[in-house]
């Protein structure tokens, strides 16, 4: 009797526990005109929290025992545009975010935006929303030249590709070879792109895939040399492209748009091209051409 | 970035950036990285698992002599105790510690609106996986003492404290040390699931060397293996002495 009290009591909690956190269904989730905006917690405390990750080169990473990166510099800037709608100065604090809780924690409303190279795709779009791209950038397949030069994507039909663990390549690289109409590949997760390529170096998989500025960054200052006639090499034509926006809570227009406009006045003050040229321009270590991207348009009146 | 400087920051970890300061909570203890932060956390969160864990034991041992004799009160008085005791060990045993972790930082803030830094929440995640199993690790601490020798140590003169100290702690203590010990070297090595959540530990720590710097996989991670096993059984020699010391005391 006492055991299936127990039991019964720890389904209970659990189901308690699950009602309380699960999301609504079909239900606005956070509706901008009854519960505060975003937007208006930020002016009135004076701070916005940013989740921010710092464990994938050029994104955010550490560097002379600071931290530095795309998503850093971006968002540093954001704020100092995002001061003039707020008509106040706000301090910036981050919070360290993973792939595993940058959706989540923005989700729950602990961080006010989050920046961690997240790639808008629309099931990450249905739990929440995305300022407009601030980074392009495409996903190839990284692959050991010893093996074969010159790979394309199908000769990785059927072979064994490392993923960073909760990335979006994992259900675009499928659907990429299914629609092909090729042998599925078989996916490995790593916890780390590190721990992912060196499996790569030490032939434990057949390619390591992510988005590209990534894993070639990854790569390079892990020592390896990347480059169609050197130890390592990108499949030169991608599977999915990749749109790097800001993760910012469902349903919270006045933010999404406050943030929207800090980027636009970013781009048109040049300053944006700037951050971009200093990493992902010619001189950096892994340039990723702006070619057509533009930051979404808009009309000014 | 030279060997000296791999080792420093697997110790002391990356400088914290300062935006990554919360200045509601005490600064200084937000500056920690490393391992020093593994074992800040470790240290701490078995300090504070151990009255969770005591009093989860004491719940679920029941009154000295079992429950099945006393007063139909009493009896509901202390079912009504050990079920939820029951309850938060079973659950909280139940779930893998990633999954835990994942909770500690993700609950607070969607049920209470609390925003609580990092190493802090660490602590409690760590506290409630500790001081669950150190509840299960008193419990047979607890049964190792025969009420026989008590009842003798009685009937020879001892008073009550004399019988604490001098038969029920170090019999407890010798029966429970190996497992005590198991104990905190697993939360010491599990502390590295921390990783998930960014808090920069020692295994954070190594990641992110070897995310920015040109050194090679394999010497970061062996550095850190080094530093896990060196302090583990480091931890693991003292504990055999110590319970030389409890068995000792106890053939006297």
């Amino acid at each position: 009797m006492k055991n299936l009290a127990v039991v019964l009591v720890t389904a209970i909690v659990f189901l308690v526990i699950g009602i309380l956190v699960s999301p609504k269904k079909n239900a606005i989730r956070y509706p901008a005109s009854v519960v505060q905006s975003t937007f208006e917690v930020v002016k009135k405390q004076g701070r916005v929290i940013i989740g921010i990750g710092q464990e994938a080169a050029p994104f955010g990473y550490m560097e002379n025992g600071k931290l530095v990166g795309f998503d850093v510099d971006i968002v540093r800037a954001m704020v100092k545009k995002l001061e003039k709608y707020a008509a106040k100065e706000i301090k910036i604090e981050f919070r360290p975010v993973s792939d595993e809780t940058r959706i989540s924690w923005v989700q729950s409303g602990q961080i006010h935006m989050s920046l961690c190279h997240t790639n808008n795709t629309r099931k990450r779009d249905a739990n929440i929303d995305f300022t407009v791209p601030y980074g392009w950038d495409a996903k190839g397949v990284l692959y050991n030249v010893s093996k074969g030069k010159n790979r394309n994507l199908t000769d990785f039909a059927g072979k064994v590709i490392g993923i960073k663990r909760s990335s979006s390549s994992e259900g675009e690289i499928q659907a990429y070879f299914k629609n092909k109409g090729w042998d599925e590949v078989t996916l490995k997760a790593y916890d780390s792109h590190i721990a992912g390529i060196q499996a790569l170096v030490d032939d434990q998989i057949d390619g390591f895939t992510d988005d590209n500025s990534i894993i070639i960054n990854t790569a390079m200052r892990a020592g390896h040399k990347v480059g169609p006639n050197e130890v390592l090499a990108v499949t030169a034509t991608p599977y999915s492209p990749a749109f790097f926006g800001v993760g910012v809570p469902e349903n919270d227009s006045d933010w999404r748009d406050v943030l929207n406009y800090s980027l636009h006045d970013l781009w048109n003050s040049g300053e944006f091209l700037e951050i971009y040229q200093k990493w992902f321009g010619p001189d950096s270590m892994c340039p990723v051409p702006l070619g057509s991207n533009r930051m979404e348009p808009y009309v000014e009146g | 970035m030279s060997l000296y400087e791999i080792i420093r920051t697997l110790l002391i970890g990356y400088p914290i950036p300062p935006e990554m300061i919360d200045p509601n909570f005490p600064v200084f203890i937000q500056r920690i990285g490393g391992l020093n932060l593994t074992l800040v956390v470790t240290v701490l969160s078995l300090l504070l698992g151990t009255p969770l864990g005591l009093v989860l034991a004491m719940t679920r041992s029941g009154p000295h002599g079992g429950i099945g004799r006393l007063p139909l009160g009493e009896k509901m008085g202390w079912w009504a105790l050990q079920g939820p005791a029951t309850v938060i060990v079973e659950v909280i045993r139940g779930i893998p510690i990633m999954i835990l972790v994942l909770l500690t930082f993700y609950l607070p803030y969607r049920l209470f609106r609390l925003r609580v830094p990092p190493i802090i929440l660490a602590t409690v995640a760590l506290s409630l996986y500790s001081g669950v199993y150190l509840s299960e690790i008193f419990r047979s601490g607890f049964r190792a003492v025969d009420e026989r020798w008590v009842d003798a140590a009685h009937t020879l003169g001892l008073g009550k404290w004399q019988v604490l100290l001098k038969i029920k702690l170090p019999i407890t203590l010798r029966a429970m040390l190996p497992a005590l010990l198991g104990l905190v070297i697993t939360i010491f090595k599990d502390s590295s699931v921390l990783m998930v959540v960014g808090v920069p530990e020692l295994t954070f720590s190594a990641r992110q060397i070897q995310v920015a710097e040109p050194v090679s996989y394999a010497l970061v991670l062996g550095l850190v293996l080094l530093i896990y096993w060196s302090l583990a059984t480091t931890g693991s020699v003292l504990c055999n002495r110590l319970e030389k010391v409890c068995s000792k005391h106890l053939s006297e």
